[in-house]
């Protein structure tokens, strides 16, 4: 079909059709493969971006790079500014101050007509589906095809290589009402592909989607990502779909970025309270009857509740085993657990000390700040069981 | 002149037939670009224009709020300029027109203003332009409602053209008044109801089937 940068040539600022750039390579003719990194790297570049609402401040000072083949993750409570951000990156939204820029082009200034050619190359994916309920799902995967100019009989082939890849090819002419949550998401991931994006563009894509679906789809949006090396940009305000599928994340608070960083870094060592509420959900809570009677302070007969967590090759080491050998304790394991992030081990641990006294203790707490990655102590509650 | 009744049915039936149809046509060929122009100038809409959605408004307010008896005299002038003469069918049928036309526009609007603003969304998201969010999104996705409302504007405009009959138009209203209220056949009256309600009834029925025929939500 075309080459990734055909559309856009940032040094005429003109569109050229037809040109294949020196990372794209011909294969069975038509097809062109995108190969994932050309010089000069980032798809996305937001440079201080704000936006207001009337009195609100929807964004503040937002900067951020998106670099090609790459999946971030902006994550953040309701409200946060997530949907605003990623509509100032196909220019739904205009930002009051800062630039966006698409493959080294400012978009921000760009007329109407030219924000078109530059959204036809940027696909985007909603919550709610938005499937057009008039067209079937052939229809659907079709129109930005049909946007492009693309004839309709090479438009046909393309379709049904889309329906192929997600999976649908047997819904073609079926309208979007009779298709599940799970499956009108594919079509929407079919059509967003349909013009072949350098960017993607997911705003809470599996929100509305049970957990089973929802794991599918970012398989599938993972897949895409590694096959095609498309740039992915996706909101969440689940930690777990960021855990899941992306390779960076931006959160975002109150229209400001608080945190950023690889997925498995953040996981590990989130920086920012919020980042630790978000991941705290995530890891393991305490039973309720052990969490109501923490206490702060050593009483005799009281136990010591440690939450432990080992990151990276620390989580190989059996490092319960040797505070049992070195001390001679016996620790209560109440929770444990193994996560990966991006190949990097996360392991967990809630344990308890039986009575130990006040010197043991602190001889504890020194023993294992040294040997795991983050510690907390609890607080001390009355003799377990 | 009861001998040939079943032939003065006729020609009131095809008279009936041919107004409503022709200013029909014309209501829904008008009515729904400005039904669409209304929706797209309002405020949110695809071309926010408020004062262009003010203006049309107004004016499709006045003539809605006009009743169509007074319509049809006050239009004589401009019928008498459009069809050259101002008394039977086919003059009947620019008042008709005229007096469907923002009804239609109404109802279409209604229809227009109801499709999920997240489709817009999603082909402005492709590139499209506004052309492009029209055909492909507003009138598809509103084409149950807009043939649903079709349907009501023609039923209305049947009863409508009754009152044409005062500018001798003809007509199965006309027929009614003149040979059954003016000169007391009860006969040919009960015969124009049971005709007028058959011809409702079945561009109901015709109406609703089209309108589901398109409705895939
Ligand atoms: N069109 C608008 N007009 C006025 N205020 C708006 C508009 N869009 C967003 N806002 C405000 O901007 C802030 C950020 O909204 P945004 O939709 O970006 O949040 P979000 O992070 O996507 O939240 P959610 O998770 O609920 O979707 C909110 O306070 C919201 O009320
Ligand atoms: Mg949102």
């Amino acid at each position: 079909m075309s080459c990734c940068m055909d559309w856009w040539d940032p040094e005429t600022a003109a569109f050229a059709e037809n040109i294949p750039c020196s990372d794209c390579v011909r294969v069975e003719g038509d097809f062109v493969l995108r190969r994932p990194s050309i010089p000069g790297g980032a798809v996305v570049r937001v440079g201080n971006v704000s936006k207001s609402f009337g009195r609100v401040t929807a964004l503040k000072d937002v900067t951020f790079e998106v670099q090609r083949g790459e999946i971030l993750g902006i994550i953040g409570r309701s409200g946060a500014g997530k949907s605003t951000l990623i509509r100032c990156l196909n220019g739904l939204e205009k930002p009051g101050r800062g630039r966006v820029e698409i493959l080294g082009q400012d978009i921000v200034p760009l007329p109407e007509r030219r924000l078109q050619l530059v959204r036809q190359r940027i696909g985007m994916i909603f919550q709610h589906f938005n499937l057009l309920s008039a067209k079937t799902v052939a229809e659907n995967v079709a129109l930005p095809l049909k946007i492009a100019g693309v004839p309709w009989r090479e438009r046909d082939f393309r379709v049904q290589d889309l329906l192929a890849l997600v999976g649908l090819s047997d819904k073609a002419s079926v309208y979007p009402s009779k298709l599940s949550g799970g499956q009108k998401q594919r079509v929407g991931i079919a059509r967003a592909l349909a013009a072949e994006p350098a960017l993607l563009l997911c705003d809470e894509a599996t929100s509305a989607l049970d957990p089973e679906t929802t794991s599918s789809i970012l398989a599938l949006l993972r897949d895409i990502n590694r096959r095609l090396g498309l740039t992915i940009v996706l909101i969440t305000h689940e930690m777990n779909v960021v855990r899941t599928v992306a390779d960076r994340v931006i959160v975002l608070d109150q229209g400001r970025i608080v945190e950023e960083g690889d997925v498995w870094r953040v996981f590990t060592a989130p920086e920012a309270d919020l980042t630790q509420r978000l991941i705290g959900g995530q890891t393991n809570e305490l039973p309720s009857a052990i969490r109501s009677g923490l206490r702060n302070e050593w009483r005799r007969g009281t136990d010591l509740v440690l939450r432990l967590q080992l990151s990276g090759s620390a989580a190989e080491n059996p490092v319960l085993a040797q505070l049992t050998r070195d001390l001679e304790v016996l620790p209560v394991v109440l929770d444990a657990s193994v996560q990966r992030v991006q190949d990097h081990a996360l392991a967990s641990f809630t344990v308890a000390f039986r009575d130990p006294g006040e010197p043991l203790a602190r001889r504890i707490g020194e023993y294992l700040a040294s040997r795991v990655s983050r510690l907390e102590v609890l607080g001390y509650v009355q003799q377990l069981a | 002149m009861y001998s040939n009744w079943p032939d003065l049915f006729a020609r009131a039936l095809l008279e009936t037939l041919e107004m409503t149809a022709a200013a029909g046509a014309i209501a829904f060929v008008a009515g729904l670009p400005l039904g669409l122009i209304l929706v797209a100038t309002a405020p949110g809409g695809i071309r926010e224009l408020r004062w262009l959605n003010r203006i049309l408004g107004a004016i499709v307010n006045a003539f809605r709020a006009v009743p169509f008896i007074v319509l049809l005299v006050a239009l004589i002038p401009l019928t008498r300029l459009i069809a050259g003469t101002s008394i039977g069918t086919e003059a009947a049928i620019v008042p008709l027109a005229i007096g469907a036309t923002p009804y239609y526009a109404r109802i279409a609007e209604v229809s227009l203003r109801d499709v999920d603003y997240g489709l817009i969304e999603a082909v402005k998201s492709m590139g499209g332009s506004r052309w492009t969010i029209v055909r492909e999104v507003l009138v598809p996705e509103a084409l149950p409602g807009l043939l649903a409302g079709f349907t009501v504007t023609i039923v209305t405009m049947i009863g409508a053209s009754a009152m044409a009959g005062a500018i001798g138009a003809g007509g199965l209203g006309d027929l009614a008044i003149r040979y059954g209220y003016q000169r007391f056949n009860t006969g040919i009256m009960v015969g124009v109801v049971i005709v007028l309600i058959a011809l409702v009834s079945i561009v109901q029925f015709g109406g609703d089937r089209l309108a589901r025929r398109f409705d895939h939500r």
